[in-house]
């Protein structure tokens, strides 16, 4: 775990993984903030689907060009975190998707991997194992860029 | 063997009555027989004796004669003969009148007159009489005889009239109607065997197979109605099951989250590198988790626990108008005024007040949640005639309708049919439990009513509450 987070913070800050984040549960999204950043990522947070459309649309709100990977909750008021997905494929959005649910439902689970969701989390999950999930969908985005010199 | 009785005294009747009349024709006409027999001895006689008489007048004087007429009165037993001066009422005519006069008992006398008209001999004629009493008497016999034998013959006729009727119609008719009555008490087994070819038989042969068809109707609706308990029986662990999973999903969802939070929280302070402070704030927020954790098991518990309901007469008006009350300062901090309607009169029904109240109060709070500062909360109570909705196993009749209507946000169509759904909310996470429309459903039902939505999005919504008025005792 601490091999994890050392690992990003020898990163140049300007090369930080940028993650755009959506929880409506203000204790959840705190938490979220407050470990992603200790690992060195920048972090920009909304509070349900709605405003993430809002952001996602209107570039000029966030404090960065784009996001390198989204963290979104999948129950939250207003869009729903699948709504906010379908809508990103739709528009041909290809940045990496991370659900968080309550519900393990496989019929949730197999939407979600047909729209297009890199991972699927069950609430309650460890934060570690979503640091190991960022750190591959980040790599591969990055392979698949020509990137890999950036993660090593 | 009622009806045998009936249809043989039915049938003797007029056979008795012909029986009456003949025997009287009979009997009249022996007794003119009898009388024209008597009238003609008693003629010849007195052709015999008249010219005998009227001789001796002529020779030997009145007297004379008067002496052989009383001889003959003495001879010829029974009849009597004498002389009656005077005219007869035959006129010229020498021929016999024939009278018969009434005499004494009942028993009339044939009486003749053979006028004599002779020169130097008065008019006058020979009289002669006879009692009818031997004839009479006879005729008594015959008619007697003919009584009793008529008599006997109509009882052997009553009696074998009985028998035939009792066997033939009494006895099965008899049957049938034991058989009806069986068959009336549910007892479908064909038990009748009668082969007879008339009426009865046939009647008899026909309820055997309507008893075939009614067992094998009854058969048919048992099978129909264990299929449909059956049925109902599945449905209902569907439902139960189906009630259970999207209770434990929404536990799963209520709790995953501070779970979560309380987890990560936990393992930050375990990391042992925090400063003091953070560590005791990451503590207050595991803390607040836990107690937001604590409320919502409180109202699962709350929801499972309904049921036990207290009920007695209250006056639904009362309860509105305190729940108003109460709520008020919640309506005040919010700007939205709240207004009762159709609570000047009291609303007796048995309800449990503490239950009715909570219903109440979460739809008067939902209500002013969703309308924004400066709008407006209706509570109104009215009588109405209502149907529930098609499933509800409530009964069309006479409810208290209750509606708590606001201008609010109103419900979107997708969400109106799961706002009853237990943990469905479109509140923000911690502001509500997602039970309270869950518990009033819960406790309309168990009084007996239900609770009907109709919402406009932007517009508002109006959650109606219906109870059934207890019928006056």
């Amino acid at each position: 775990m601490s091999a994890v987070r050392s690992r990003w913070r020898r990163l140049d800050p300007e090369q930080a993984p940028r993650i755009l984040l959506a929880e409506d549960d203000d204790e959840m999204r705190r938490l979220l903030e407050v470990e992603l950043r200790a690992d060195g990522h920048v972090v920009f947070s909304v509070r349900d689907g709605t405003e993430m459309l809002e952001v996602l649309s209107d570039a000029s709100r966030l404090p960065f060009t784009a996001p390198d990977v989204i963290v979104m909750d999948v129950r939250m008021p207003g869009y729903s975190g699948l709504h906010v997905l379908a809508a990103l494929r739709a528009a041909e959005w290809t940045t990496p998707v991370i659900l968080i649910t309550a519900f393990g439902e496989p019929r949730l689970h197999e939407q979600a991997a047909k729209l297009g969701a890199s991972v699927v989390f069950n609430k309650p999950f460890d934060v570690d194992d979503l640091r190991t999930a960022l750190l591959h969908v980040i790599g591969d985005k990055a392979m698949s860029s020509g990137e890999t010199k950036r993660i090593g | 063997m009622r009806l045998a009785r009936k249809i043989t005294l039915l049938f003797l009747v007029p056979f008795v009555a012909l029986l009456l009349i003949f025997g009287v024709r009979t009997a009249r006409r022996e007794i003119g027989i009898y009388e024209a027999q008597v009238s003609t001895d008693l003629v010849l006689t007195g052709r015999a004796l008249r010219p005998a008489f009227a001789e001796i007048w002529r020779l030997e004087g009145e007297a004379r004669a008067l002496e052989v007429l009383a001889a003959a009165d003495k001879d010829v037993s029974e009849v009597e003969v004498r002389w009656v001066r005077g005219d007869s009422g035959g006129g010229a005519s020498d021929g016999p009148i024939v009278q018969i006069r009434p005499g004494g008992g009942g028993v009339g006398r044939a009486v003749v007159l053979l006028p004599v008209i002779e020169e130097r001999i008065p008019h006058g004629a020979i009289e002669l009489s006879r009692s009818l009493d031997r004839e009479a008497l006879l005729v008594r016999d015959v008619v007697r005889d003919k009584a009793l034998g008529t008599g006997s013959a109509l009882l052997g006729a009553i009696a074998i009239g009985g028998i035939i009727g009792t066997w033939f119609i009494g006895r099965p008719v008899r049957s049938l109607v034991l058989h009806a009555r069986r068959i009336g008490k549910g007892d479908f087994s064909p038990v009748l065997r009668d082969h007879r070819h008339d009426e009865l038989g046939e009647l008899a042969s026909d309820m055997n197979a309507m008893c075939g068809q009614l067992a094998g109707a009854r058969e048919t609706i048992r099978d129909e109605t264990e299929a449909r308990i059956r049925a109902l029986e599945q449905l209902r662990h569907a439902d139960r099951l189906s009630t259970v999973g999207k209770l434990a999903a929404g536990v799963a969802h209520e709790l995953g989250t501070p779970l979560n939070v309380v987890s990560g929280r936990a393992k930050m302070i375990t990391s042992g590198k925090l400063p003091p402070e953070a560590v005791a704030e990451n503590a207050t927020i595991i803390f607040g988790q836990a107690a937001r954790m604590t409320k919502i098991i409180r109202g699962l518990l709350d929801f499972a626990r309904q049921g036990a309901a207290n009920k007695a007469r209250t006056d639904l008006s009362a309860i509105a108008t305190n729940t108003l009350t109460l709520l008020a300062p919640l309506s005040r901090k919010r700007g939205v005024s709240m207004t009762i309607e159709g609570a000047a009169t009291p609303k007796l029904l048995e309800v449990d007040a503490g239950q009715i109240e909570q219903v109440l109060t979460n739809l008067i709070v939902n209500a002013v949640d969703a309308t924004p500062d400066g709008g407006a909360v209706l509570l109104r109570l009215a009588d109405e005639e209502a149907t529930p909705p098609a499933g509800d196993d409530a009964k069309p009749g006479l409810y208290l309708r209750l509606d708590v209507e606001d201008q609010g946000t109103g419900i979107p169509k997708d969400d109106l049919a799961r706002v009853f759904e237990p943990f469905f909310t479109t509140k923000d996470v911690g502001a509500g439990t997602g039970l309270g429309l869950s518990v009033a459903h819960g406790i309309v039902h168990d009084h007996g009513g239900w609770i009907a939505v109709e919402s406009e999005e932007r517009r508002g919504s109006r959650f109606s509450v219906y109870l059934p008025l207890s019928t006056p005792s």
